[in-house]
């Protein structure tokens, strides 16, 4: 009974809303003003041939800023939450295939991550997606070599000023950027020779690397957070 | 410029306020006698208190007037509250329910169009007034209230309680209504004589003065309610004459208390010596209240009578109103003051609780009110030319009702009743909160939305998914069923393109 | 236009503490309160400096605005500031400032988590007022729910984390619904800007226009609190430490009804919905909600929840007046935000004082802790009297304004609910004066150590709130200027007069 009604309840909204939403089919969607500067300007003004890139750290930086203390807060959260100053260490992990292969591995998953960091402006990839490569290496040290491993190596401590300096970073493009240019964010870009090099000095670039850096460390504290557990519980 | 916007500073309110000002201070000089560790607290209620006077008497401004209003319910709370806690909760709240049909009141007027405390012509507006002020003015059906509080309430609290605050909706009422209103005029009769038989019937002292201000209330309402210039010019004065005597005798009644350790009138003993002053106080006192010249009731309830004169049915009404009020003034005079005084002698400690410098200046602006009645009301704006000179006939209207309810009196033995328990709010609280807890408690469990969409949005959907995964997932072959299916729908889907 | 770096330094240095704070709980653990208290106090000296200049004694005119970047508003994020965000802003500065100090003597563990959380919610809370680009609004309004869960299941015991669960469910929720609306406008128009979407939401076919404003409306209504979705307040409210119950019930819901004025009035099209039924729909919506708020409040045995309760209550009646859409009463819509943010936050963080005396937070526990400070008790008191609506404390104007509102309207059901609410409250903040007050033998159970904790800057900050309340009641019309400005911001065509209902 309360399926069918839950059934008729869904199927009205989505008929109204069909019905009241017609219009977006009939007359397709509209691309404004500010979409075809991106296309077509936004190579030239940004310096980021990647232009999700020029959109995200340059044309709407300030979300970005937003966005990453969204993640800097939960990460906050969740240590202030589940933080229980214990940890079971173990250092027990899988077996020696596993980890030998992945000892193999972790260097070109590392380089993967920072390709994408640092080429986030010029290929598909970004600071939030190279960050996550990052911190799911540590991760996996976790799960392959055992919890201490990791822990003992790279305390909280180093992966929180780790955190706090890629943002930290963020902050600084944005402040360089009101001396520079005379706004908050502005993209510094200013030499039209370096235009598609790796190397260029705009914000973008270094936007992509505290991004990268503060998502890797934050994601990688978060999951130390989560699998501590009481020591009663041992 | 301010006080030119928002304050009128024409003779009535100004005198009214001088007036309130002055009673507030001399209720303020009985407070070291009935409470002496308080006194401090007293003096900031007291100040604050007349603070709200004088704003309301004098504002032309509603939300000045609603403010100094709310000052006064307050300051009177608090004073209240400091000798019995749960009756100034009880006094706060009922004071807060009149405030708020009050200020509905207002604000209608204020959108009515009148910006300005004035004159209101609509007699729909005149009417909700009545009812707005009702409650904290005790007009009839919304008295219940007074007498416990008054009563209960210690001396000097009462004594601007009933002698000031219940006024203030009157001077209000005196100020919006100009001519004519039935409504107030029937209430007004009805308050005066239920007052007056109630007061007629009390045995607790504080009770008997909390019911004959009722009475005297009503004399006022029904002066405003006949509207003509003369009734309320006497209505008025009546006003000002009933807050100093109504002061006075229940600043004495916390004296009588004193002196006689009961309120019960029967057991009043030797009145006369334990506290002379405060005797002679308490009968010039209800000698005004009964409106006998040459006592200051007498004035207001003249020019009542003179304007009724035309009309038949009210002069006798009137006249048995006022007759009332001289019957229970006459029967606590008899068995409080005069009955027991046998063994005449003075105790000279209780005559030491000094409120002589008080009672006597309240005796002596009594009896001024009473016998020069014209200057009050030059001071108060109203031409009174000749109306008070004295006559036989005059002489004759105060003695016949003097000497029927004496031997009226005497002839029913002093009326002497049963007593009655003290009247009191608590059943009345008590009631009201259980039914608000009960519905409230209703409400909540009724409404509990989030049972709703836990249970209902959440627990279907859940339900939902656990269906359709039993569809999708019963067995491996309806699984492996999907890939054919899906394939078919492509290639139809394909197809209608 | 020099003051406008101002406005991206109101946010950005929220978030630079924020940022800071973990390094130096590193570094030097010491410094974090002088850190604290230095930034919080920048904050509000930036504030107080636009209020200076921008009030009618300074030259400067509103209102200004910053392109982020550089990039002008389709192609960028702007920010604006105009008198709403003005005051919206003065008042999160102000009211996080009081309650910054006092958390820094009541929070007693995870300090550093703590205020870096709260710095974040504070720069976020900048960011909703003032933000001149939808999406923004939406990033900074989940800012805002993600850094305020943890703050209210801080206390970590069950309740805690069950109302943090919910409190989150719900925010997200609430940003879901928000986040359709904003993905329709801009499949449709094209656009993120606030000023660009004015112009052109109009032309937009009416059905289409409607289904906006209802995910709007729905986001809305969960993120206040109205009725059917109540719930969640009173839970979040309730079980978070004393200063995130003031933030959250004082200062958070008004501003999502910052959001909810500059949405429909400005951006959205008010005209489409005064004229079909919505506008009356959620009026009499949050009217109901207003009025069981109050009633839910008088059955409530836990002195936090009532006080949660009388906030849905009282947001209700502010969401309605609101909706009268008459200047007197944005006028009193808006003096009430102001006041009740100012009360509210008073009440929660008195109580907090209190309850740290108390076994638990039931109202008949409370026997006696009154004794504990008799100032901190007078206070309780006159800011009670205050959300009653006594003169002339704050909350009586307020209350006067919004009754000329709906009676000037003929909305005689908003009147009563005002006058209802108010009676009701009496009895409800009565029981628990007359509990705290009454004497009672064996001293109270202290929770967490025989000795009350120091509590001077506890004591202050309440302190300087009850005074708040008293100033703002007794000279509330030089608030006038602002909120003049404001109204006519909301309504371009109208003249508005200087001083209603005085005169």
């Amino acid at each position: 009974m309360k399926i069918f009604l839950l059934l008729v309840l869904f199927s009205g909204i989505g008929f109204l809303l069909i019905d009241n939403l017609r219009f977006l089919s009939n007359s397709g969607f509209s691309l404004g003003a500010a979409t075809h500067y991106y296309v077509t300007q936004g190579f030239e003004q940004t310096g980021a041939l990647n232009l999700v890139s020029s959109i995200l750290y340059d044309f709407r930086a300030f979300d970005s800023l937003g966005e990453s203390t969204v993640i800097f807060a939960a990460v906050s959260g969740i240590v202030s939450l589940l933080s229980r100053k214990t940890l079971p260490v173990s250092s027990h992990g899988l077996s020696i295939i596993v980890k030998r292969i992945f000892g193999i591995l972790t260097p070109f998953l590392f380089v993967s991550g920072i390709y994408l960091i640092l080429h986030g402006h010029l290929s598909p990839g970004g600071g939030f997606q190279g960050g996550v490569i990052l911190g799911t290496i540590s991760i996996v040290f976790c799960i392959v070599y055992g919890s201490s491993f990791d822990y003992t190596r790279y305390s909280p401590q180093s992966k929180t000023i780790l955190e706090v300096s890629g943002a930290l970073l963020f902050l600084a493009m944005g402040i360089i950027g009101i001396f520079l240019e005379g706004f908050f964010l502005a993209n510094w870009f200013s030499s039209p020779e370096r235009l598609g090099k790796l190397l260029t000095p705009g914000s973008i670039f270094g936007i992509n690397l505290g991004v990268g850096i503060k998502i890797g460390a934050g994601l990688s504290i978060i999951f130390y957070s989560i699998i501590q557990k009481r020591i009663e519980g041992k | 410029m301010i006080v030119g916007n928002y304050f009128s500073l024409e003779p009535p309110f100004i005198f009214l306020t001088l007036w309130g000002i002055f009673l507030t201070c001399l209720s303020f000089l009985a407070v070291p006698v009935f409470a002496p560790l308080k006194k401090k607290t007293f003096a900031l209620l007291y100040l604050g208190f007349a603070g709200g006077i004088s704003l309301v008497f004098l504002s032309e401004s509603w939300l000045f007037l609603v403010i100094g209003w709310e000052i006064i319910t307050l300051t009177t709370a608090f004073m209240v509250s400091q000798s019995h806690r749960k009756l100034g909760q009880q006094y706060f709240f009922l004071q807060f329910v009149g405030e708020c049909l009050f200020l509905y009141t207002v604000i209608l007027a204020q959108t009515t169009g009148y910006q300005k405390v004035g004159v209101i012509s609509e007699v729909w507006l005149q009417n909700l007034f009545i009812v707005g002020v009702g409650l904290k003015s005790a007009i009839f059906g919304l008295h219940f209230w007074l007498p416990p509080v008054h009563s209960q309430a210690s001396p000097p609290v009462s004594a601007i309680l009933s002698g000031l605050t219940v006024k203030i909706g009157f001077v209000l009422l005196w100020r919006i209504i100009p001519q004519e209103n039935a409504f107030l005029l029937g209430l007004g009769l009805i308050m005066a004589i239920y007052g007056g038989i109630q007061a007629l019937l009390a045995t607790d002292y504080k009770v008997l003065l909390a019911y004959s201000t009722i009475s005297q209330l009503g004399y006022i309402a029904l002066g405003i309610g006949i509207g003509s210039p003369l009734a309320r010019a006497g209505s008025i004065l009546h006003l000002v004459a009933h807050s100093l005597a109504k002061s006075t005798l229940f600043i004495g009644s916390g004296l009588w208390e004193k002196a006689h350790h009961t309120r019960n009138i029967y057991q009043f003993q030797n009145s006369w010596g334990k506290n002379p002053l405060n005797a002679l106080a308490t009968t010039i006192g209800f000698l005004s209240l009964a409106g006998i010249a040459p006592f200051a009731g007498y004035a207001g309830k003249h020019l009542i009578k003179l304007e009724a004169e035309g009309n038949l049915w009210l002069l006798i009404l009137i006249q048995l109103i006022s007759f009332l009020s001289v019957l229970y003034s006459l029967r606590f005079l008899w068995w409080g003051l005069f009955k027991n005084r046998s063994n005449f002698t003075l105790q000279k400690e209780v005559q030491k609780s000094n409120l002589s410098f008080q009672l006597l200046i309240a005796t002596f602006i009594l009896l001024i009110l009473g016998i020069w009645p014209s200057t009050f009301s030059a001071l108060l704006g109203i031409e009174t030319d000749g109306l008070f000179l004295w006559s036989f006939q005059k002489i004759l209207s105060n003695l016949i009702p003097l000497v029927t309810g004496g031997l009226l009196l005497f002839w029913l033995g002093g009326l002497s009743v049963r007593p009655k328990k003290a009247p009191s709010l608590d059943f009345l609280f008590q009631g009201t909160y259980t039914c608000c807890y009960r519905i409230s408690r209703r409400c909540f469990q009724l409404l509990d939305s989030e049972k709703w969409i836990k249970e209902g949005l959440g627990g279907g959907i859940l339900l939902l998914s656990q269906k359709i995964y039993r569809i999708v997932f019963t067995s491996f072959s309806n699984q492996l069923l999907l890939i054919p299916i899906l394939l078919f729908l492509l290639l139809l889907l394909a197809r209608i393109k | 236009m020099r003051l406008s770096f101002l406005l991206p330094l109101l946010i950005v240095l929220p978030l630079l503490t924020a940022f800071l704070i973990p390094l130096i709980d590193i570094l030097a653990i010491a410094l974090r309160k002088i850190l604290v208290i230095i930034s919080i106090s920048l904050e509000l000296v930036f504030s107080l400096s636009l209020l200076f200049y921008f009030s009618p004694l300074g030259k400067e005119k509103l209102p200004i605005s910053y392109y982020l970047g550089g990039w002008e508003p389709p192609l960028g994020i702007s920010l604006s500031l105009n008198h709403l965000g003005l005051i919206f802003s003065m008042l999160v500065s102000v009211s996080l400032f009081l309650i910054t100090l006092y958390s820094l003597e009541y929070i007693e563990h995870h300090e550093g988590k703590y205020y870096v959380l709260l710095f974040v919610v504070l720069g976020a809370m900048q960011g909703v007022v003032l933000t001149n680009d939808l999406f923004n609004l939406y990033v900074f309004i989940e800012l805002l729910t993600v850094a305020s869960t943890p703050l209210v299941a801080f206390d970590r015991t069950s309740s805690a984390i069950e109302a943090g669960i919910k409190y989150i469910v719900y925010g997200l929720l609430g940003g879901l619904f928000f986040f359709i609306g904003i993905v329709l406008i801009y499949l449709s128009l094209g656009t993120l800007s606030l000023a660009e979407i004015a112009l052109s939401f109009s032309s937009l076919p009416i059905p289409f226009q409607e289904t906006v404003l209802i995910f709007f409306i729905i986001s809305l209504t969960i993120k206040l609190g109205i009725f059917p979705f109540h719930f969640w307040l009173a839970k979040a409210h309730s079980s978070a430490p004393a200063p995130i119950s003031a933030l959250l019930s004082g200062v958070m819901l008004k501003l999502y009804l910052c959001v909810f004025l500059r949405l429909f009035w400005v951006v959205l099209d008010f005209p489409l919905m005064e004229a079909s039924w919505l506008k009356s729909f959620v009026l009499y919506l949050a009217l109901g909600s207003s009025l069981l708020g109050h009633l839910f409040a008088f059955q409530e045995e836990d002195l936090k929840r009532l006080l949660a309760f009388s906030s849905v209550g009282h947001i209700g009646i502010i969401v309605a007046v609101l909706l009268v859409n008459t200047p007197e009463a944005l006028y009193g819509g808006m003096l009430h935000i102001i006041n009740h943010l100012i009360m509210k936050s008073a009440l929660f963080l008195d109580s907090g004082y209190f309850l740290q005396f108390t076994k638990s937070h039931l109202i008949k526990d409370l026997k006696g802790v009154f004794h504990y400070n008799r100032y901190l008790f007078a206070s309780f008191v006159i800011v009670v009297l205050a959300m009653i609506g006594i003169p002339p404390l704050n909350g009586f104007f307020s209350k006067w304004y919004m009754l000329l509102a709906f009676v000037e309207e003929g909305i005689h059901l908003g009147g009563i609910v005002v006058i209802l609410g108010s009676l009701l409250a009496i009895p409800y903040y009565f029981r628990v004066i007359s509990y705290g007050i009454s004497p009672c033998e064996e001293k109270p159970v202290v929770s967490l150590s025989q000795d009350p904790p120091p509590a001077s800057l506890m004591i202050f900050t309440i302190l300087a709130l009850v005074v708040l309340t008293v100033v703002t009641g007794i000279f509330y019309f030089c608030l006038n200027p602002i909120l003049d400005g404001a109204v006519q911001e909301l309504l371009p065509l109208q003249i508005y007069p200087p001083f209603p209902g005085g005169s």
